[in-house]
């Protein structure tokens, strides 16, 4: 039995934690004032590409690193700590449903390009304005031209390919590949408040679009509890460093002639937060585990436990960055300190895919099922 | 979303087996020694239990067996597979006794450890005062050298098992003159001695007591009783609360014990209260914090298992537990409306039950009181995890017969 990662992934994280640390520069989102430029810094990515990272869940059959969803969970927590301002997560969701529901002969054609970066993947799957229900798709393909629109689709603007969902002839919804080099699809950024991710609108107006094998229903689950599984990661790394701040931060701040991190006031609110943090993190290593195929047989118990990790982890993300916001004081408040980039991401992680509220509504009809 | 995603399953690589949950296999030569052995004792005595070292197997021989913790959840496993239970003589076992294999003479071993083992002489634990209790190092309980015996003075509350225990594991303060944690020695207490007065505490469960205070008065106990050395009293209780075990989480509310939030959700679930989208809600926070807590026992057993430290999931688990233990127990008595109220009502239609739940609901405020409270607890992870600063105790280092405590108890 055991919990505990391999010196593997133990050197993995390390690794990780190490490019960050020499290639994000938050300041340069946070120094300019409070309109900077959010082109991703494409050198990041670059490294990124040529530690294999992008391709690290990809089989080794297509050429990928073929590791496992433990592996990319040390990946993302680190890359949450720093934020990490790159397509990461667009490509990922982008890749699971290609490995999911795409054709062979689309796997062979794609992958390659995703693993030596000169392809990059998006999924386009919500067309509300105001709620998330992958179900809820009026976009269609006739005779493989696709018509429709699609809401919040991460790192489209620098996707070669999207992976879209639309009714086919039958009504059902597929999954299409579609290229983004073609005039009949148009991409709008969104001023997205977190400033740190890219996230469009498009249109397709009879755009090119090739079908792919797997349904739908077959594959939504399991590319959408894998997606869950690295917002809960990315969450539980931010938690972790933005306590971090704030807990160091207590230690410099001086008033009423002692360190506020004397006062039981500002050490118990830490103690709740470690307690959410180290619960965050425990139930996204699970999570791991659990979604990855060594894990449990029943892909129920495995959705439950995305779906714990994912709505907890949020939560406790938006728990953690309002309350640095507060233990800092003012100085929180501004766009110079870097709290609010973190601020932001918790809120965006929390509403993407599904709510907290959903999955705990969920969850909670499984576990009475099961 | 349903739809069949096992068949996608093999998409990804395996992940390496290095993060697993599964216990030793079935056919681990341990288990089947251990089932061997259960098989040809089918009802042992405590005393056979405790001989075959498989009490306390954490321990040394003669009364352990040194196991590595793999093989103390094998013996849990397989004990509890042949329904053999292991004597109820919680303090001996998991608390104190390890301190006489430690700090104590080979004459105490000799006389008390056999007894403790097979549960056939009870221990209690004599720590908080009622002036003492978080501050617990302030206490006044005094045992005065007098040829070849102390003599002890001093009253004890919060006794668990007082009323039933032959023996007693005393902290009480040999020096005045030092500072408060030094100034303090351990004893083995004869209960029946002439001067122990053991007093039942009613509690608000309404329920049969479970906590005592007893009186000390000129209570004389034999040199040969003191543990360790005089002055050694803090190191060794510190080392008593924490049970040194290797076990796994067990679900219920209250201290580990009883129906936990998954009994809740299952009788919950056999009403129409999961119709109301808020109980479903409440129920499943409910649900995720006890999958969290059960997690964190796995966290903290691998790293047992691997010789890690202990990190920070050990405080973590201990802070969280407790609140939530309260909190299916609230909502639990909500669901019952009224009828809540009413003393032993069942909330739920379970023959398994039995009034548990009733007890559980009215001890729960308890559980952030007993074993560090809640607002200790925090000080510590504060304190020891995040490297704040340490509450500001204006005593530490006078002579405690300085301090207030000394004042009050002369007074």
């Amino acid at each position: 039995m055991n919990f505990a990662f391999n010196s593997d992934q133990d050197l993995l994280r390390d690794t990780a934690a190490r490019l960050l640390r020499d290639k994000v520069d938050l300041e340069q989102l946070t120094s300019q004032g409070n309109k900077p430029d959010t082109t991703y810094d494409k050198s990041l990515w670059q490294a990124m590409v040529e530690m294999g990272w992008p391709s690290l869940i990809i089989p080794e059959a297509y050429g990928g690193l073929g590791l496992s969803l433990i592996e990319w969970t040390v990946l993302t927590e680190e890359f949450g700590k720093t934020l990490a301002p790159c397509p990461y997560l667009g490509n990922y969701s982008g890749t699971l449903a290609m490995l999911a529901a795409g054709t062979d002969s689309q796997k062979q054609t794609l992958l390659p390009g995703v693993i030596d970066g000169t392809l990059q993947l998006a999924l386009a799957w919500n067309e509300q304005e105001s709620k998330e229900d992958p179900t809820l798709v009026d976009s269609s393909v006739t005779e493989n031209k696709l018509t429709g629109s699609k809401q919040y689709v991460v790192d489209a603007d620098t996707a070669t390919h999207l992976i879209v969902t639309a009714r086919n002839a039958k009504n059902e919804i597929q999954f299409y590949v579609v290229a983004t080099n073609q005039t009949e699809v148009k991409i709008e950024d969104l001023p997205w408040m977190d400033v740190t991710r890219r996230v469009s609108r498009i249109t397709f107006d009879a755009a090119t679009a090739e079908p792919m094998s797997n349904s739908f229903a077959n594959s939504w689950s399991w590319i959408s509890d894998r997606i869950m599984l690295s917002l809960a990661s990315e969450s539980a790394g931010g938690a972790s460093t933005i306590l971090e701040k704030t807990v160091a931060y207590t230690k410099e701040r001086v008033q009423f002639g002692k360190t506020i991190a004397s006062y039981q006031a500002i050490k118990h609110k830490c103690a709740d937060l470690l307690t959410q943090v180290e619960s965050a993190k425990t139930l996204t290593y699970y999570a791991a585990w659990a979604l990855s195929d060594a894990g449990l047989d029943s892909s129920d118990e495995a959705s439950i436990a995305a779906a714990m990790a994912k709505s907890y982890t949020t939560d406790a993300y938006k728990t953690c960055t309002a309350e640095a916001i507060q233990t800092h004081g003012a100085i929180g408040f501004t766009w110079e300190m870097p709290i609010h980039l973190y601020y932001k991401r918790a809120r965006a992680n929390a509403i993407s895919i599904a709510t907290s509220n959903q999955l705990r509504d969920n969850l909670i009809q499984k576990v009475v099922a099961a | 979303m349903s739809g069949d995603s096992t068949t996608l399953k093999p998409l990804l690589k395996q992940a390496d087996t290095h993060m697993d949950f599964e216990l030793p296999a079935e056919g681990d030569p341990r288990r089947l020694e251990v089932r061997k052995w259960c098989e040809e004792h089918p009802k042992p005595t405590g005393m056979e239990l405790a001989k075959q070292g498989y009490v306390v197997p954490h321990w040394i021989a003669p009364w352990g067996l040194e196991a590595e913790p793999e093989l103390q959840l094998i013996l849990d496993d397989e004990l509890d597979r042949a329904d053999i239970r292991r004597p109820n003589n919680s303090v001996a076992i998991n608390n104190c006794g390890i301190s006489l294999v430690v700090h104590g003479t080979k004459a105490q071993q000799d006389r008390y450890l056999w007894p403790a083992l097979s549960g056939e002489e009870i221990w209690c634990q004599l720590f908080s005062e009622p002036s003492s209790g978080s501050d617990l190092a302030s206490l006044q309980t005094r045992a005065v050298k007098d040829g070849d015996h102390y003599v002890i003075n001093g009253s004890k509350i919060w006794t668990s098992l007082a009323h039933r225990a032959k023996v007693g594991i005393m902290v009480a303060r040999t020096d005045p003159s030092a500072p408060k944690h030094r100034g303090l020695s351990t004893f083995i207490i004869d209960m029946d001695a002439p001067g122990v007065e053991v007093k039942p505490i009613d509690d608000m469960t309404g329920y049969p007591n479970e906590y005592n205070q007893c009186f000390f008065t000129d209570v004389r106990v034999p040199v040969g009783n003191l543990l360790g050395v005089e002055g050694d009293g803090w190191k060794i209780s510190t080392s008593q609360l924490q049970t040194e075990r290797v076990a796994l989480a067990k679900p219920g509310a209250i201290w580990g014990t009883g129906p936990g939030a998954r009994d809740m959700v299952r009788g919950l679930s056999q009403t129409e209260a999961f119709e109301d989208p808020l109980v479903r809600q409440q129920a499943a926070s409910l649900y995720i914090e006890s999958e969290i807590l059960r997690l964190l026992k796995y966290r903290n057993l691998s790293d047992r298992l691997q010789g890690r430290p202990i990190g920070p999931e050990s405080a973590i688990q201990k802070v969280l537990s407790a609140p939530h233990g309260q909190r299916v127990m609230a909502m639990t008595l909500e669901h019952m409306g009224p009828r809540g109220l009413i003393s032993k009502e069942k909330p739920f239609e379970s023959p398994d039950d039995r009034d548990e739940w009733n007890w559980g609901i009215w001890f729960s405020p308890a559980v952030t009181l007993g074993i560090g409270t809640t607002e200790v607890m925090k000080n510590v992870i504060s304190e020891r995890l995040l490297g704040m600063p340490r509450e500001n105790d204006p005593d530490i280092k006078r002579p405690w017969k300085d301090t207030g405590k000394k004042k009050e108890a002369t007074s």
